[in-house]
């Protein structure tokens, strides 16, 4: 019984650890050099997939742009069987870009018009909906 | 047999315990936006009663970056005062959290402000200032990771490299604090800088107008806004309710003044700028 509740406990907390390897700070700012290019970095935010509850289809975030600078907006999500697909809508919550027909695109540079707050909406995969080794993430950059 | 239940009540509970703890470490990255319970472990120093994330969307808010915020306001034409900043000596002078986490926003924005106008050694003063306080913070790591200051001072008259270290700094403090959900020095660091940098905007625009510089104090609301609704979570703090009264009252020009109405304007102005001044100086002489 003990060695049961030792093994099980093992397993739960590895299962934890592994979705916190994804969103750990380390993993995060690796990215964040790696796939900003030069952009600078300007903001980051990161949060296991569990932390939004088991019933979360769509994950949403705001970030504030100012007129006639340019961004990148840089995918993080880590841990998915597939690639995450993301949605990037403007100030007027008009559709600005979506990774949809080719997922392999994992962020995309514009010029703001106006300033505000732009939205970004990640579709979690169905198969990875109980997944605890996910990470939703992503980063901001200028130039 | 009450025996045999005690022993397995026992070891339920003490898988309980490791459950909590493995999952525990995963939930530090940030609060779940959902959940209601606040009665999570507090890491920080100040406490934080309530940091529910009910207002925001999935993800806490992301500000802008206060290097950022500097840097279009330098593009916008805003030149180097000299004067005009914090003294960097003052850094010892901070004690309290509070006033350790604000003033490391506006140490943050007077060093990219030194930096964008190739101010050298200044910005080196700016920058042993904003280590002074995130030590004093306990956010040894951001500098100890990246042996930022030698770097720093090694490539002191080359404006990218340092911008690159600068936001180097930025991107190892916006992680650390996150990961660690110490969002109340976030929120007070970012009150500071966006305070500084539209002080330093509007003591420009008191003695020259600049339409530029002008319409980008006039973007900053859209931040402020954002910025007093984060800070409600701490609004049970006497010193997080003065400043977010400050703020509050910044924005009601700022609002005026992005209005359709131009009549009110040049009077507006003036408010706005007696209003900056005030909040400055308060931030920047408590400890």
């Amino acid at each position: 019984m003990k060695k049961i509740f030792f093994i099980l406990s093992l397993c739960v907390a590895s299962l934890a650890n592994q979705a916190q390897a994804q969103c750990s700070d380390k993993t995060i700012k690796r990215l964040c050099k790696d796939g900003l290019g030069t952009y600078i970095f300007e903001s980051a935010a990161f949060k296991p997939l569990t932390a939004f509850g088991a019933k979360k289809t769509v994950v949403e975030a705001a970030f504030s742009v100012y007129s006639q600078e340019s961004y990148r907006v840089l995918n993080l999500c880590q841990g998915f069987s597939d690639v995450v697909e993301f949605a990037i809508y403007d100030t007027d919550h008009n559709l600005l870009f979506s990774n949809k027909s080719d997922k392999s695109v994992k962020f995309y540079d514009f010029v703001a018009q106006k300033s505000g707050d732009f939205s970004i909406e990640f579709r979690i995969p169905a198969a990875d909906m109980k997944s605890t080794s996910c990470c939703v993430a992503f980063a901001i950059g200028y130039k | 047999m009450l025996l045999k239940h005690m022993n397995l009540t026992s070891k339920l509970a003490t898988a309980g315990l490791v459950l909590s703890v493995a999952f525990g470490c995963g939930q530090n990255q940030e609060k779940d936006a959902t959940a209601g319970d606040s009665t999570s472990s507090d890491s920080s120093m100040m406490g934080r009663d309530s940091l529910q994330e009910s207002k925001t969307q999935d993800f806490f808010q992301s500000l802008p970056s206060p290097i950022h915020v500097a840097r279009i306001f330098q593009r916008a034409g805003l030149k180097y005062i000299s004067g005009i900043t914090n003294p960097a000596s003052n850094a010892s002078k901070y004690l309290s959290p509070y006033s350790k986490s604000i003033n490391l926003g506006v140490y943050t924005t007077d060093l990219s402000y030194c930096t964008f106008n190739d101010q050298s050694q200044e910005s080196i003063s700016y920058f042993k200032a904003v280590k002074t306080l995130t030590d004093g913070l306990n956010l040894t790591s951001i500098f100890e990771s990246t042996n930022m200051i030698p770097r720093f001072e090694k490539n002191i008259g080359n404006r990218d490299s340092l911008v690159m270290l600068m936001a180097t700094m930025s991107m190892e403090s916006d992680i650390l604090l996150k990961q660690t959900s110490r969002l109340d020095i976030a929120y007070l660091s970012f009150a500071g800088a966006w305070t500084e940098s539209a002080y330093i905007a509007t003591q420009m625009l008191k003695n020259k107008r600049n339409p530029d510089i002008l319409k980008r104090l006039l973007d900053q609301n859209n931040s402020l806004g954002k910025l007093i609704n984060l800070l409600q979570d701490f609004k049970s703090k006497p010193e997080f309710d003065e400043l977010i009264t400050g703020l509050t009252d910044v924005k009601a020009s700022l609002d005026v003044l992005n209005s359709e109405n131009t009549t009110t304007h040049e009077e507006e102005f003036k408010k706005l700028t007696t209003k900056v001044e005030a909040l400055r100086n308060k931030i920047t002489n408590d400890n």
